[in-house]
């Protein structure tokens, strides 16, 4: 009998050590919604029998001791990043393949809206806050697509509690002529003042070179809470593709599917 | 047989499953791809060259002639087709005149074989000699009514049929399928964009299917809907062969088989997620190099996907007469031809 298992070992032994050493792809994962109320889900696959997956939901790196999946996850948490890659003997892990999941925000209305693209219109500017999208396929009709100077969205909020944070989901898909905008302000109006004061900024290297077509979550955190009934979003658009686009020197897009507040 | 032994045979099955399908090597630590009884050991320095002397960019196709000299297609002017001898050796180049060189057809004529390259850039057919000497050229098909100028038809492959009929895919342009006689006189046209079955997106290649008898039939790719299409040889839409997941590039038959790079997968877009599939007579993925095992649900196949980074962007396959696959990828880093040996 232990002649046999030595054999077993040996026979799995030679399995696994090939001369050369491939990187195996990522699995599969399909995700539920990506802006979800209560609870959302995703699953993973890959048919590759000798492979396993392993997954986080804290955003670090899978490793080879991080839990094996088994099963569809169930997401409860807001912001809750899950990853996973595939592992198997005699091949280097995958790359990582992920998805963060935002839960529904502070109620709002968009009063107004600066003018999207006809092509990237969505169904109108409620689509803002309608919890669907957060993938990166620009022709899902979730997306609001815009080529101008400035984009600015006004905001009416119809939620008591305070507000902090804003989470805008851009697309970034240079190729496309997508790009991350110059910058993003977000204003609250002050009544006693009669006017906006700046809750928060972020400003991109836009032209900086990008590869694929991600949605990128884009978080702007207030120093203090704001209780303001009217809010604002400006966004000022790459207004010329870098040297080193086809488009050199012309506007990039901006995409934008959904607006949170938390 | 003795107890002893009998015990020892049943645990040996047993040891053997409990290891279950694995991945596969082989006797030189090789990884083996493929699954069933298409299963295959692979070679990546088969068709290497010397980079300066003989330099490729994209190989996009790879026939066979008689003599059994495999002939790769590429963009690279310096030396459009390289030829090779099964074992790698290079015999001959030739062909500075074609920037955008894609498909790549061989046909015999009467005894006499012939290739028909579709040039991109050019925007043209152009049929040649195994030499490279010049035939024939067909130019956009304004007899289709459909073109305006040149720029609109993107020709990526061509079928020819016994009769001499010639099937351009105009898979980059307008995705139609165009029909001319053998002297390049223009019969029909089919496929073209739209929200319908007998529809094509990115009709990247087409080959005649002789495998039922006296019943040839012409498959058409349409990569973007990852599917293969079935017409009659007079263009009229039979069925749908959906293949979720894959980007298949050109049909390639053989024997009983149909075997297709697949330049990428669905689930992992422009990520070098290409891989090798192999469908049986009945048009069911049986084998799957560097991708997915084949599992069929309601007799469609669940989504494919890449699951070693073996290949790139994997664009043609050319399968000889001792059954050895080869393969061109696309913007892979100007890598030469892989060989691929069957493992019985």
């Amino acid at each position: 009998m232990t002649k046999l298992l030595a054999l077993a070992i040996a026979c799995a032994a030679c399995f696994y050590c090939p001369a050369q050493t491939y990187q195996l792809a990522p699995p599969l994962m399909k995700t539920g919604a990506v802006f979800f109320s209560a609870t959302s889900q995703l699953r993973f696959e890959f048919r590759q029998p000798g492979a396993v997956i392993r997954y986080t939901t804290d955003g670090s790196l899978p490793s080879a001791s991080s839990k094996r999946y088994s099963g569809p996850i169930t997401v409860t948490n807001n912001r809750t990043i899950v990853q996973a890659r595939s592992f198997a003997k005699g091949f280097r892990p995958s790359e990582p393949v992920g998805q963060q999941f935002w839960k529904k925000g502070a109620g709002f209305t968009v009063e107004n809206c600066s003018k999207p693209n006809e092509r990237y219109s969505a169904k109108g500017t409620s689509s803002l806050n309608d919890n669907i999208g957060g993938s990166p396929a620009l022709s899902n009709g979730n997306w609001l697509g815009f080529q101008s100077d400035t984009v600015i969205i006004d905001l009416s909020i119809t939620y008591g509690k305070p507000v902090q944070e804003m989470m805008l989901d851009l697309l970034q898909a240079e190729d496309q002529w997508i790009f991350m905008p110059a910058s993003v302000q977000w204003l609250a109006w002050n009544e006693t003042r009669q006017a906006w004061d700046l809750m928060a900024e972020k400003k991109f290297n836009p032209e900086e070179p990008h590869a694929g077509s991600e949605c990128q979550f884009t978080l702007l955190k207030a120093a203090t809470a704001v209780q303001a009934k009217k809010q604002r979003v400006v966004m000022v658009p790459l207004q010329q593709l870098p040297d080193w686009h086809a488009g050199k020197g012309q506007p990039a897009w901006l995409f934008i599917d959904e607006l949170k507040l938390y | 047989m003795n107890r002893k032994s009998f015990l020892q045979q049943s645990s040996l099955v047993a040891a053997a499953c409990m290891l279950g399908p694995q991945f596969e090597f082989g006797k030189k630590d090789e990884i083996i791809l493929g699954h069933n009884n298409k299963k295959y050991r692979l070679d990546s320095k088969w068709g290497e060259l010397d980079a300066a002397r003989y330099p490729v960019k994209d190989c996009h196709e790879m026939v066979q002639d008689a003599s059994g000299r495999i002939l790769l297609l590429t963009n690279e002017t310096r030396n459009n087709v390289i030829i090779y001898d099964k074992k790698g050796k290079l015999i001959d180049t030739w062909g500075t005149t074609y920037p955008g060189a894609h498909g790549l057809t061989i046909f015999n004529e009467n005894g006499t074989e012939v290739l028909f390259i579709c040039d991109n850039n050019r925007h043209q057919v152009i049929k040649t000699t195994l030499d490279g000497r010049e035939l024939m050229v067909l130019d956009y098909p304004k007899e289709t009514g459909m073109y305006t100028k040149a720029d609109e038809y993107i020709p990526t492959e061509t079928a020819i049929a016994a009769n001499g009929d010639i099937y351009v895919a105009d898979g980059y342009g307008k995705d139609y399928i165009i029909q001319y006689n053998h002297k390049g006189e223009y019969i029909r046209h089919f496929g073209g964009r739209g929200d319908k079955d007998e529809h094509l997106l990115n009709a990247h290649g087409v080959c005649i299917d002789y495998r039922h008898k006296n019943k040839p039939t012409l498959i058409v790719t349409s990569r973007q809907q990852n599917a293969f299409k079935r017409y009659t040889m007079d263009g009229k839409y039979i069925e749908t062969i959906a293949l979720p997941g894959a980007w298949v590039c050109r049909p390639v038959i053989k024997g009983d088989y149909l075997y297709a790079a697949v330049l990428q997968s669905k689930s992992a877009e422009w990520k070098q997620s290409g891989f090798i599939t192999i469908l049986d007579k009945h048009n069911k993925v049986v084998s799957n190099l560097g991708g997915t095992v084949p599992v069929y649900n309601k007799g469609v196949p669940e989504e494919m996907y890449q699951t070693v980074k073996v290949f790139q962007y994997p664009h043609d396959v050319c399968i000889d007469d001792e059954e050895n696959m080869y393969l061109a990828q696309w913007n892979s880093g100007h890598v030469y031809p892989y060989k691929l040996q069957p493992v019985s």
